[in-house]
């Protein structure tokens, strides 16, 4: 099949809204309390070395994803598992995200609806998006992205005058401790997830350069996420920020201009839909290239749809309630770092290995040829 | 051809069968809901919810009607309106919750646990205590123009906090933060009764005190001013002094832009309290009928009474605060933890017991007189 190619700037957009989604809504651990933003901030320094790994494994084997680089390094086993072990994750996430999304719809309007109905139209969309390409995905990102920072800008300008600043004292008052163990959890979720971007990014431009497009969306998706927690903090405090599942929408809430603009907390709804689609189709495509890497299928838009299936099937059995996914939400900064951190880690010794090799050979050959 | 018939069939399936909640109710269907007022429940019940519904018929004598459950829980409550108004009740548009003294004598927690997770209800509605009268008659009064109370209420508190400042609008989540913040008492506004020949109306009058989440004392009108004045909030409030006492030479002057600082210190081991409040204030209105003391009319003089009779207000608030009450009001332990974590971890633990009640505050009023009005001498 022909390859599809998006541009630096498409990939740029497609991964500030993938890690803007569901954070934006969700808001971040708050065990560290009033400091939570600084955790946020770190968390954005500790993400950098990370994603110059990943954009380096990219740049050892150019234009190829995840899934060749796995099979071309450890063989057709070892990139078997590998493969199955990124799918697995890449679904899961997917998955997760879908949940998050009808509970979010759940809770806040529609508390009737079946979650069924709210994840079948959400996927479909997906699903229709995808079908029609990547391209679609990051021109349709580059509109979405757009009004998501006019949202997350105009809400902390708007409701400056219900701030109180004082929330955020003492800086630094509490152990260094939580701090870090926030920032290590605001890593995982969302900005370690960029992983599956490893999948993604093989179909950018070869003029681009990977690390451009992880090291500006992260900065930007960063500054987005910092400036809509500081506004939770400053408008809600704590513990009530502690104490609410979805900040962002209650915050919001309180914005008033002039009694005429009031209760417009459905934009940061809308906030959550455009990042959420973004997010469930990266986990959508990415499974899906693996699943045809895995069993050899030439097309990947031909397996979507089951994916996409069993995608609605599985965010419906996943969790049994609302309690339990803020509990997995905990647990998943533990368990994520396997697939963001280790794994990685893992891919990339091989590959500089394997490089090194290759130039060791190419010299020698360079050599006997002379 | 026979493919864009399916297509043009699916959507016309889709509009009609997908659109739309299957659980809509239409606005004509609908009782809204403009305040609430909980009381301490009759029969062995628990509380007594009660609602003031928004009549939408515009020709109607009365622009509301109450109804009233009671129930062991809250929420239950809710659902047994029905039984008495045939129509589901919609909370959105809700604007004020009045709470009677007897259900915060034990305690508001259970209150605000349903009023936060209840969906329909905000974040930011106002909360009230009504204070020697029963939360429902607060709502059932007249009010002084044709508007539901709920609605009038609100207005009232805003307009009360820009012009006269002896009560200060508590919304739903700051109630919550003061109440789970340790070195800060919450407070409420309050909500009472006033009789005007034979009718009466609702007002609002002071601040309720909370220790934790039990109601313990109020502040009166003039206390509650001053409370205001420590935390820096009055946007513009009367103050009337008497220049000369023998002779009543009465002058008041109105507050205008008013600035408090709370600091502290450490001296042998025990924390002092300074309070520096600075305050421009406009004349508002000289009373003499002794037209000598117009050559005595000193302005310097205008604003050391002021300052004077403010210190001593002030003191007294804190002295009746400190011992009869003993609950942190002002805020000075939360203060100390944003400003000193170390030593807020230091003395948190004997802060209500010994601390605070042992406090030792330092006053300073500073009051600079900006404007006189249109004219500059009295009439």
């Amino acid at each position: 099949m022909e390859k599809e190619i998006i541009s630096g700037k498409q990939a740029t957009n497609i991964m500030i809204g993938f890690i803007i989604g569901s954070s934006a809504v969700f808001g971040f651990d708050a065990s560290a309390k009033n400091d939570v933003w600084i955790s946020l901030i770190i968390s954005i320094f500790i993400s950098i070395p990370i994603v110059i790994m990943y954009s380096r494994i990219l740049k050892l084997y150019p234009q190829k994803n995840l899934y060749e680089i796995v099979y071309e390094i450890f063989g057709k086993v070892g990139g078997a598992i590998l493969s199955i072990i990124f799918i697995f994750y890449s679904f899961q996430l997917g998955t997760l995200v879908v949940r998050n999304f009808t509970e979010f719809i759940r809770t806040v309007s529609l508390d009737a609806t079946p979650q069924l109905i709210l994840s079948i139209f959400i996927v479909l969309f997906c699903l229709w998006i995808l079908k029609s390409g990547l391209e679609v995905l990051g021109r349709l990102s580059i509109v979405f992205v757009i009004l998501i920072t006019i949202i997350v800008a105009l809400t902390f300008i708007f409701l400056m005058k219900d701030m109180k600043f004082d929330n955020i004292k003492p800086i630094l008052g509490n152990s260094m401790q939580p701090i870090l163990t926030s920032a290590f959890s605001a890593f995982t979720f969302p900005f370690g997830e960029t992983v599956l971007f490893m999948v993604v990014l093989s179909s950018v431009r070869k003029i681009d350069s990977p690390l451009k497009v992880y090291s500006t969306s992260v900065f930007i998706a960063g500054l987005l996420l910092v400036l809509a927690l500081l506004r939770n903090i400053f408008i809600l405090g704590f513990p009530t920020l502690d104490l609410l599942y979805f900040p962002s929408y209650s915050s919001v809430s309180k914005l008033n201009i002039g009694d005429f603009i009031t209760r417009i907390e459905i934009v940061i709804a809308t906030n959550f839909l455009f990042g959420g689609i973004i997010k469930i189709s990266v986990c959508l495509y990415s499974t899906a290239k693996g699943v045809a890497k895995l069993f050899n299928i030439n097309n990947y838009k031909d397996v979507l749809t089951p994916i996409s299936l069993f995608m609605i099937t599985f965010s419906g059995i996943i969790y049994n309630n609302i309690m339990q996914m803020f509990e997995f939400i905990k647990i998943y900064s533990y368990y994520a770092p396997i697939f963001q951190l280790i794994l990685p880690v893992l891919i990339w010794v091989f590959a500089e290995i394997k490089a090194h090799k290759v130039k060791k050979l190419a010299k020698v050959q360079a050599k006997l040829e002379q | 051809m026979i493919k864009k018939f399916i297509s043009v069939l699916m959507v016309i399936i889709t509009v009609f069968l997908f659109t739309g909640c299957w659980n809509a109710v239409g606005i004509d269907k609908m009782e809204f809901v403009a305040a609430v007022a909980i009381d301490k429940g009759i029969d062995g019940c628990k509380y007594t919810l009660s609602a003031e519904l928004i009549n939408l018929d515009k020709e109607a004598e009365e622009p509301s009607k109450i109804v009233e459950a009671s129930a062991d829980s809250i929420f239950d409550a809710t659902r047994e309106l029905i039984t008495i108004t045939s129509r589901k009740l919609y909370y959105g548009h809700c604007k004020a919750v009045i709470i009677s003294e007897e259900v915060a004598k034990e305690g508001i927690e259970p209150v605000l646990d349903i009023l936060m997770r209840f969906f329909t209800s905000r974040i930011a509605l106002d909360l009230f205590i009504s204070k020697d009268v029963k939360a429902k008659d607060i709502l059932a009064e007249d009010s002084f123009r044709k508007s539901p109370n709920g609605f009038e209420i609100d207005t009232m508190i805003e307009n009360i906090e820009n012009s006269l400042s002896n009560s200060e609008k508590m919304e739903l989540f700051c109630v919550v933060n003061e109440i789970e913040t340790a070195g800060k008492s919450a407070t409420i506004p309050v909500a009472t009764i006033r009789k005007i020949d034979d009718k009466n109306y609702f007002t609002i009058a002071g601040i309720a005190i909370f220790s934790h989440d039990k109601l313990v004392g109020y502040l009166n009108d003039d206390e509650s001013k001053y409370f205001n004045m420590i935390a820096g909030k009055v946007k513009s409030t009367p103050l009337t002094v008497n220049l000369d006492e023998e002779e009543d030479f009465i002058v008041s002057a109105q507050i205008l832009d008013n600035k408090s600082s709370i600091n502290y210190e450490v001296i042998n081991d025990k924390i002092v309290i300074k309070i520096n409040i600075n305050s421009k204030v406009n004349i508002g209105e000289i009373g003499s009928n002794n037209h000598e003391s117009l050559e005595k009319l000193q302005y310097s003089k205008i604003s050391e009474k002021l300052e004077i009779k403010s210190e001593s207000k002030i003191n007294n608030l804190m002295k009746k605060i400190q011992n009869q009450y003993n609950c942190d009001v002002f805020g000075f332990g939360k203060k100390i933890y944003q400003k000193d974590p170390e030593l807020w971890k230091v003395v948190a633990d004997k802060w209500d017991k010994e601390i605070f009640r042992n406090l030792k505050v330092e006053v300073i009023c500073d009051y600079e007189i900006c404007h006189t009005g249109l004219i500059e001498k009295d009439v």
